[in-house]
């Protein structure tokens, strides 16, 4: 080999490992890049004719990913996704039960039965007769306060899933641009790490809205499979939609173009802030506000029956304590819509204490009936007194959020493993990044020694010519 | 396995994270003194809490109750024992002019002694209490007797609940009292028929009387025994109240009440855990090739 191939050998050499310095510093550059895949420079021996020497060449960079973890870490993800969000609304929905702060529906009913009690010895006093209406009007007041903040988490979370679904849907579109501008790039023999960097990011924020699934084709592209269905195809994505059926639950829907028929996908929604944001809406929400409107319901019958059983102290009797304006069959809607009874609102004398129109005004028989009320199997079939009633629903929420917490630390342990095994596979070590850099710039040095080497010999060669 | 930075970062926050988790529960378990502070910290402790907190606030609301309705028992048994009084002073001036000696002048002289008792028994009987007057049954919008001593209440007995299973009388009957609805005497009119006795000197019909006036007597006695009795009954129905109550607050402590050493210590412990933790982090997340080798 002539002297002046040796200097050709240098510079591949030097070309080579700067190329690797390169690549160790974007590595170390994006080391705290979110979805950033840690690049590895390839380098391979060239081999110049048939000679047995060479020299060496960069062909390029790979990226280092598991496609099998990074998979499971995307199902981690969705899956922690749902339950952190369900457990944050269920601890809004939490902090309208929690009776040991205080101020809560517990202690409203404790002050109608004192009132009744206080009532019961003093039929014919007035300011025991306004202590009744307060406490009848402190207690619609807070389950009106509580139906409605139910009620008004129920819309907003349909309006969550309205903008997270818009969201998903621009992240397909921004995939399938991704999709489209790598495909390009692979048939022109790029590898388009930065683009496939940025689609992975998106990816991963997506994993976060619902349950996804990945299929990466020969030219590069992304088939990207969301709550069962396909959403993203190439460079064409679908358009999902959230929409209420007919039972007042959500129904996520998948339209192959905007003015196709919509599909519901509903069925195969099981991960994402989209799936623990439905099953909060249409499991948890939905069961403790039919549980509480059966309370309130039957509670506020039980308590219209008797006071209809007696005597105000204008002789009157039949009057309701409390009016229900159901919003459908009952007892629905009961706790939003329950009121103080107009036959009885502003008028305390018509509180029915007597249960006889001739032992007015001292008889406090009724009063004492409906204080008896509390202690009487008289809510949910005759099955519950008004205070194993409302514990019930106070142990039935304890025990949604209990599960949603239980739930919440598990899956984020699970997307924790999964993160690390990701991780592993393609996040940056600066340790490792350490080495390579001094590897390559060792190597550089190395080079640079057999261009000094070359040149030495080469001045010697002209001197001596 | 390789370790990268995002796994150091992670791990050192999660870490991080998870105590501060810990110390804040913790940290609420000293201020609060439970350790059931939500629902969800146990969910069937939580329940039962509720229901005995309701069962608490029940007793104390009969507890106010008794209180309440105790005022006008005592007073009735105090002019029970003043209206008895009366009636023994009555039979003694009956028992004078029922003496075949007294005469015409002594009777009538002792007639205007009955008719003070009568007016003063009137005054008894139409005592106003908290509750207006106390035996009037319950018409306590009207005295008990009008000015002809005709009766104007009812036999109502008027109880309250005084437990979850029990009630008490907190009336006394004017009615069994005073009157002869319930199969007694009649008091104010035998005291009139006897000032009329007296006033027209007929011994016989003094004589007739003064067993009347004895029967009267036992008949207001008896009833402010009764009352005795109720007064007695809710005292100890106020007791098992408050013991009650106090066996629940117990009950509340024991499921939910945190022992302060336990919690102190709980929470000394995380602190201790977090200085490390921080420590680990620190050192954890500045060793590297770099920092060393450079």
């Amino acid at each position: 080999m002539a002297l002046s191939s040796l200097l050709n050998v240098a510079r591949d050499a030097l070309t080579a490992q700067t190329f690797g310095v390169s690549v160790t510093s974007q590595n170390i550059t994006n080391a705290n890049t979110p979805g950033y895949v840690r690049r590895e420079a390839i380098l391979a021996s060239r081999v110049l004719g048939n000679q047995t020497y060479g020299t060496v060449v960069a062909i390029g960079i790979k990226r280092n990913q598991d496609s099998f973890i990074a998979q499971k870490f995307l199902s981690a993800t969705g899956m922690g996704a749902a339950a952190t969000e369900r457990d944050q609304e269920l601890q809004q929905i939490e902090a309208l039960f929690n009776d040991m702060s205080g101020a809560g529906i517990g202690e409203a009913l404790d002050r109608i039965n004192a009132s009744f009690q206080q009532l019961s010895v003093d039929p014919g006093d007035a300011i025991s007769r306004e202590n009744v209406l307060t406490a009848l009007a402190g207690f619609t007041g807070r389950l009106n306060e509580t139906g409605n903040a139910l009620a008004v988490q129920r819309t907003e979370i349909f309006n969550q899933m309205q903008n997270q679904v818009s969201d998903l849907n621009e992240k397909a579109v921004q995939i399938a641009d991704l999709n489209k501008k790598i495909a390009e790039a692979v048939v022109l023999g790029n590898d388009a790490a930065d683009l496939k960097d940025r689609r992975n990011q998106i990816i991963v924020e997506l994993s976060n809205i619902v349950d996804i699934k990945l299929v990466e084709g020969k030219d590069g592209a992304l088939f990207v499979q969301a709550a069962g269905a396909t959403l993203v195809e190439g460079d064409i994505a679908r358009s999902f939609g959230v929409e209420l059926a007919s039972n007042g639950d959500v129904r996520l829907t998948a339209r192959r173009t905007p003015t196709s028929s919509a599909t519901d996908v509903t069925g195969g929604l099981n991960g994402g802030t989209l799936a623990g944001l439905k099953e909060t809406r249409d499991v948890d929400l939905r069961a403790i506000a039919s549980k509480l409107d059966t309370f309130v319901y039957d509670f506020a019958t039980a308590m219209n029956t008797q006071h209809a059983a007696g005597f105000g102290l204008d002789g009157g009797t039949g009057r309701n304590l409390f009016d229900l304006n159901l919003v459908g069959a009952p007892p629905d809607g009961a706790s939003r819509t329950i009121s103080l009874s107009v036959d009885v609102a502003g008028q305390p004398n018509r509180i029915a204490a007597s249960d006889s129109a001739l032992t007015l005004p001292g008889s406090g028989v009724n009063a004492k009936a409906i204080t008896q009320l509390f202690d009487q199997p008289v809510l949910f079939g005759g099955t519950r007194t008004a205070s194993e009633g409302y514990s019930d629903i106070i142990g039935d929420v304890g025990l949604r959020r209990a599960n949603s917490k239980g739930q919440m630390e598990l899956r984020s342990a699970m997307q924790a493993q999964f993160s690390e095994l990701n991780d592993a596979a393609s996040g940056v070590s600066l340790d490792e990044e350490m080495v390579n850099l001094t590897k390559f710039q060792r190597a550089y040095q190395a080079a640079t020694k057999v261009l000094a080497t070359v040149d030495e010999l080469l001045q010697e060669l002209i001197q001596r010519v | 396995m390789r370790v990268t930075e995002n796994m150091r970062a992670a791990q050192t926050l999660r870490g991080a994270s998870e105590l501060r988790n810990r110390h804040l529960t913790a940290a609420e378990e000293v201020t609060t003194g439970v350790t059931v502070n939500r629902p969800s910290d146990d969910p069937s402790v939580a329940a039962r809490l509720t229901r005995i907190q309701r069962a608490r606030e029940q007793n104390q609301s009969m507890a106010s109750a008794i209180a309440l309705g105790r005022a006008d028992l005592e007073l009735a048994e105090s002019v029970l024992s003043e209206a008895g009084a009366l009636l023994q002073r009555a039979q003694e001036v009956a028992m004078t002019a029922a003496n075949g000696s007294a005469s015409a002048d002594v009777r009538r002289a002792t007639a205007e002694e009955i008719e003070g008792i009568r007016s003063a028994l009137l005054g008894l009987a139409n005592t106003k209490g908290v509750r207006g007057y106390i035996f009037s049954g319950s018409r306590t919008d009207t005295a008990a007797f009008d000015a002809t001593y005709a009766f104007q209440g009812d036999d109502y007995q008027h109880s309250i609940r005084t437990g979850p299973s029990s009630e008490t009388t907190i009336s006394s009957s004017g009615a069994s009292a005073f009157t002869s609805l319930n199969g007694g005497r009649n008091i104010f009119q035998d005291l009139t028929d006897l000032y009329d006795a007296m006033v027209t000197n007929d011994q016989p019909g003094i004589q007739a009387q003064l067993d009347n006036l004895i029967a009267g007597h036992e008949q207001v006695v008896l009833e402010r025994a009764r009352t005795g009795v109720n007064i007695s009954r809710i005292d100890q129905n106020d007791t098992i109240l408050t013991n009650s109550t106090f066996l629940y607050g117990k009950q509340q402590a024991d499921l939910a009440g945190a022992d302060p050493a336990e919690s102190y210590t709980k929470l000394t412990l995380l602190e201790q855990a977090i200085q490390r933790s921080l420590m680990v982090s620190q050192q954890m997340l500045s060793l590297d090739a770099f920092s060393i080798t450079r």
